[in-house]
């Protein structure tokens, strides 16, 4: 759900930043190293320790043999993400390896995590070194001080086919995630949008962040496991450097949309891999004098 | 002989010593000085917090086991640990935000010994 997250802890560990990892929506969660382990947390600000220390999140670390990293609650946000260097070694599988719950494959016998489970850790060189970055939300900040989650969306193929008056509603509103949501979408209450007329569409391609607009009017977030496609009106789409804001919103919680331009979407593009591009950068460093990570 | 698990932020039983004057505090106890510097290693700003709405890491008062973390040195994006080097309390730190170089003390701790133990 969180991809930058996922390709933070990945490059903290110096992996490529689709290796597989835990994706833990709530915790708590308790995990045993079988062997010596560097591996990183990201994501939802939880409490965690490791062999009963504190350790922050968005921090990469070092465990031993039968260490355990314990996750409690979640002080802001929804999901963690555990990374290890080398990723876990579970099959590629039409070249992911993630799990598809409801497709039943992928990842770890293509299913949830249950305890006792153990996972293996693919080959690594990576060093001892404990570092973490500055969260995402102080490094790329946006609409801090709203009473909501303020994401950016570039107006989608049916934008003008919603009245005027939904399109205003649709950008003032401060929506509402349902708890009728999951990985593939979020449902938001709110007022209703309308169209201008009546849209009869065939289904066409849908990507994670497509917001539409079905019969009952209120707005569908296509998620990180969108429906492949669909036949609702799109009044907008969330840029991709803004769903992890989504993500990390609560069930319940309120998000706000703010239109924005191809320019401003590819400005917060680059402002995103600018901050990957420095982890790389100081992984790198670490990596080869390992006392810079060591206050 | 002092036994506390958590001593007051602003005040030492032994003597009334503000936290605030803790930089330049001496204590020693059969010729052994109990208090102790930690200094940033590198140039960099001081984090209490690890990202702006959370609490600090670690607060004055608390005590602090070795090698637990109780501060960041912020370097651009990236956050080093600063680490508790001995059992002890925290008895005072620079504020949140502060540059720090090359030798800038950082922290003031009150180490645990046998006769300090919490």
């Amino acid at each position: 759900m969180d991809a930058l997250a996922l390709a933070t802890g990945n490059l903290l560990l110096g992996n490529a930043i689709g290796a597989a990892a835990i994706e833990c929506p709530g915790v708590p969660m308790r995990i045993r190293f079988l062997k010596d382990t560097a591996f990183s947390i990201t994501g939802a600000d939880a409490t965690a320790t490791l062999a009963g220390r504190p350790i922050p999140t968005d921090w990469r670390d070092f465990a031993r043999v039968d260490d355990e990293l314990c996750l409690s609650h979640a002080r802001q946000g929804v999901y963690c993400y555990i990374c290890v260097a080398g990723g876990f070694d579970v099959p590629l599988v039409l070249g992911s390896r993630s799990t598809h719950l409801r497709g039943v494959f992928g990842g770890f016998e293509g299913r949830m995590l249950q305890p006792g489970d153990r996972l293996e850790a693919g080959q690594s060189e990576a060093t001892e070194a404990a570092f973490g970055v500055i969260a995402p939300a102080d490094a790329l900040p946006f609409g801090q001080g709203e009473d909501a989650t303020v994401v950016r969306v570039l107006p989608a193929a049916e934008y003008d086919a919603f009245t005027d008056e939904s399109k205003e509603i649709f950008l003032s509103t401060a929506w509402k995630i349902s708890s009728q949501s999951n990985r593939a979408g979020y449902r938001l209450l709110g007022p209703t949008l309308s169209l201008e007329h009546p849209n009869e569409m065939r289904s066409h391609g849908l990507v994670p962040g497509v917001i539409q607009g079905p019969a009952g009017g209120q707005p569908i977030i296509q998620l990180a496991d969108a429906y492949t496609a669909g036949g609702y009106p799109k009044i907008g789409v969330v840029i991709e450097p803004d769903l992890w804001r989504i993500a990390q919103t609560r069930l319940g919680g309120a998000l706000r949309f703010r239109l924005c331009g191809h320019t401003e979407a590819l400005s917060a593009y680059d402002e995103m891999q600018a901050y990957l591009n420095q982890i790389r950068l100081w992984k790198q460093t670490c990596e080869l004098h390992p006392s810079r990570s060591a206050a | 002989m002092m036994s506390a698990a958590h001593l007051d932020t602003c005040t030492i039983t032994l003597g009334n010593v503000s936290a605030l004057d803790a930089f330049g505090l001496s204590l020693t106890l059969d010729g052994e000085e109990l208090i102790e510097t930690i200094q940033a290693q590198v140039p960099a700003i001081y984090r209490a917090h690890r990202s702006r709405n959370s609490a600090p890491f670690a607060e004055t008062g608390q005590f602090q086991e070795a090698g637990n973390i109780i501060g960041f040195l912020q370097n651009n994006i990236v956050l080093m640990p600063i680490r508790m080097p001995c059992d002890g309390w925290l008895l005072a730190s620079i504020a949140d935000g502060s540059r720090v170089e090359h030798s800038t003390p950082v922290f003031r701790i009150l180490r645990a010994t046998g006769a300090i133990t919490p």
